[in-house]
């Protein structure tokens, strides 16, 4: 069993409480700047000291506020890969690897080392210093030293890892991976449950898809980076048809049955912006459209993000945009499904 | 004028010998001040900082009036005079050295399994060591430059 129960107090205002059991497979740790991520994986790794909890890494203490045991970093098995990859720059890429495999007997050392180098595609720069390797050699190099070491639990603290990587890494390392990131599709490719974390605290968790489906309030949803966020009341519930009015105001919109809920109660509802469906207007029979004027236009790597009036956003491929960005007049379709009451 | 040749000897000798004992000690004091946490800290930093700036024929005087008292001025008082001017340099420019060192890289060597002895050994003094053999070389230089004050306040000590 892998627990971890930690509380730890940073004056003058930070204060950290959460538990987290670890199951093996990508744990992600989402959340905002400050919230507490780092420190989690610097507690378990046993470089801060908690002030109250308990540790448990495969049915062994390795902290324990009340029997006041805490297990030193160097006998905690905790590969810890940190923000910088933290190679040590005096050593090539290959004596890295050899530092953490000293305790091997020599063959076996070689052994290890030379599988590391072959699984990380790390043969051609093996010979190198990291200030001369490249960035995803080092990144590369950083997980294979905290592999070779064997650890039962791998703290990543970095936002340069990619899915491929993660990957790679699970096929190397069956144990609990705890994974800090900031990249919602990572979580969601990657990873195996998703912890959504904001001042100290797990405000929610669960698989990464549900997570980003069903944000249990308008605070996780702004933190998940939904842009469609807006607050209603509910004119009308039918539960025979499963259907809803939602009246915000400028526009009332149709949405399935909201269980728990009564008519004239004030809800959020979340809407994903690739959910939407922005086009030119003509289309005043299609239940759910609202007239809208176009106000900006963000281009983003795989899509443009248009924003319209009543502070909605919606996403459109490049041809589509390419195709209507002469149009005077838009619409924007709310498919009921895509409606999240929060 | 002619420097008679056992007086040069005497002087590297002891110099040499003042400047190895101040970096055994001087480094592990450094190590201890930069990376422990205990009561006293602060005192002994200010203590190595404030026997820096002392000026060193006063220091020396005052150390030959104590030791020559104690112990007959020998070669080995003269070591330990040595020592007491070589080792705040080095404890200064050491502690520096080792304060400016990324966490990140202990941290990383302690996580893969390395003790104490080999993080400091393997990781942070190679890291250190040209800032470290900066002190050293003027260590050595500060030692043998005094010692020509020390071996004339003690001809003419009371």
């Amino acid at each position: 069993m892998t627990h971890a129960r930690m509380v730890k107090q940073i004056p003058p205002r930070f204060s950290l409480d959460v538990e987290i059991p670890l199951a093996a497979g990508v744990t992600a740790l989402y959340g905002p700047a400050g919230a507490g991520k780092t420190l989690i994986l610097e507690i378990l790794a046993g470089f801060v000291r908690p002030d109250s909890g308990r540790i448990l890494l495969d049915d062994v203490i390795l902290f324990d506020a009340q029997s006041r045991v805490s297990v030193a970093p160097r006998r905690r098995n905790c590969g810890y890969i940190a923000q910088h990859d933290a190679l040590f720059p005096h050593m090539t890429l290959r004596q890295n690897l050899v530092f953490p495999a000293r305790r091997f007997p020599r063959l076996e050392r070689h052994r290890r080392v030379g599988e590391m180098i072959e699984r990380f595609q790390l043969a051609d720069c093996a010979a190198l210093r990291p200030h001369e390797a490249g960035p995803a050699q080092r990144l590369r190099c950083a997980v294979a030293r905290a592999l070779i070491a064997v650890p039962k639990l791998l703290l990543i603290d970095q936002r340069a890892f990619d899915a491929p990587l993660l990957e790679q890494v699970r096929t190397a390392f069956a144990g609990p991976i705890l994974l800090v990131t900031g990249d919602l599709d990572l979580c969601c490719a990657a990873a195996d449950e998703m912890i959504v974390l904001e001042a100290g605290r797990i405000v929610q968790r669960g698989a990464p898809r549900a997570v980003l489906d069903r944000p249990v309030s308008v605070e996780i949803a702004r933190l998940l980076g939904i842009p469609n966020l807006f607050r209603g009341t509910i004119a009308a519930l039918d539960p025979a048809r499963d259907s809803s009015r939602l009246d915000f105001g400028e526009f009332a919109l149709t949405g399935p049955y909201i269980p728990g809920h009564f008519r004239g109660d004030s809800v959020w509802v979340a809407v994903h912006s690739e959910d939407l469906r922005a086009h030119s207007s003509g289309l005043e029979s299609q239940p759910n459209c609202v007239s809208v004027q176009l106000v900006g236009v963000s281009h983003r790597a795989r899509f443009v993000r248009l924003e319209f009036s009543g502070g909605i956003f919606a996403d459109v491929s490049r041809e589509e945009f390419a195709r209507e960005k002469d149009n005077k007049e838009w619409q924007v379709e709310f498919p009921p499904s895509a409606l999240r009451v929060l | 004028m002619i420097v008679p040749r056992y007086l040069l000897w005497l002087a590297l000798r002891v110099a040499g010998l003042s400047t190895g004992i101040s970096v055994v000690v001087g480094v592990w004091l450094a190590w201890t001040l930069a990376n422990r946490e205990f009561a006293g800290k602060r005192a002994l930093g200010g203590l190595a900082t404030a026997a820096l700036a002392l000026p060193a024929p006063v220091l020396c005087y005052y150390l030959l009036c104590v030791v020559g008292r104690v112990w007959p001025l020998t070669e080995m008082s003269l070591v330990a005079a040595g020592v007491v001017s070589a080792m705040p340099l080095l404890v200064r420019a050491s502690r520096t050295a080792l304060e400016s060192l990324d966490p990140n890289f202990g941290r990383a060597a302690r996580s893969l399994g390395a003790s104490g002895w080999r993080v400091f050994l393997r990781v942070e003094l190679p890291l250190a060591l040209r800032p470290i053999a900066a002190a050293i070389a003027l260590a050595f230089a500060r030692v043998l430059g005094e010692l020509a004050a020390a071996i004339w306040i003690a001809e003419r000590r009371p």
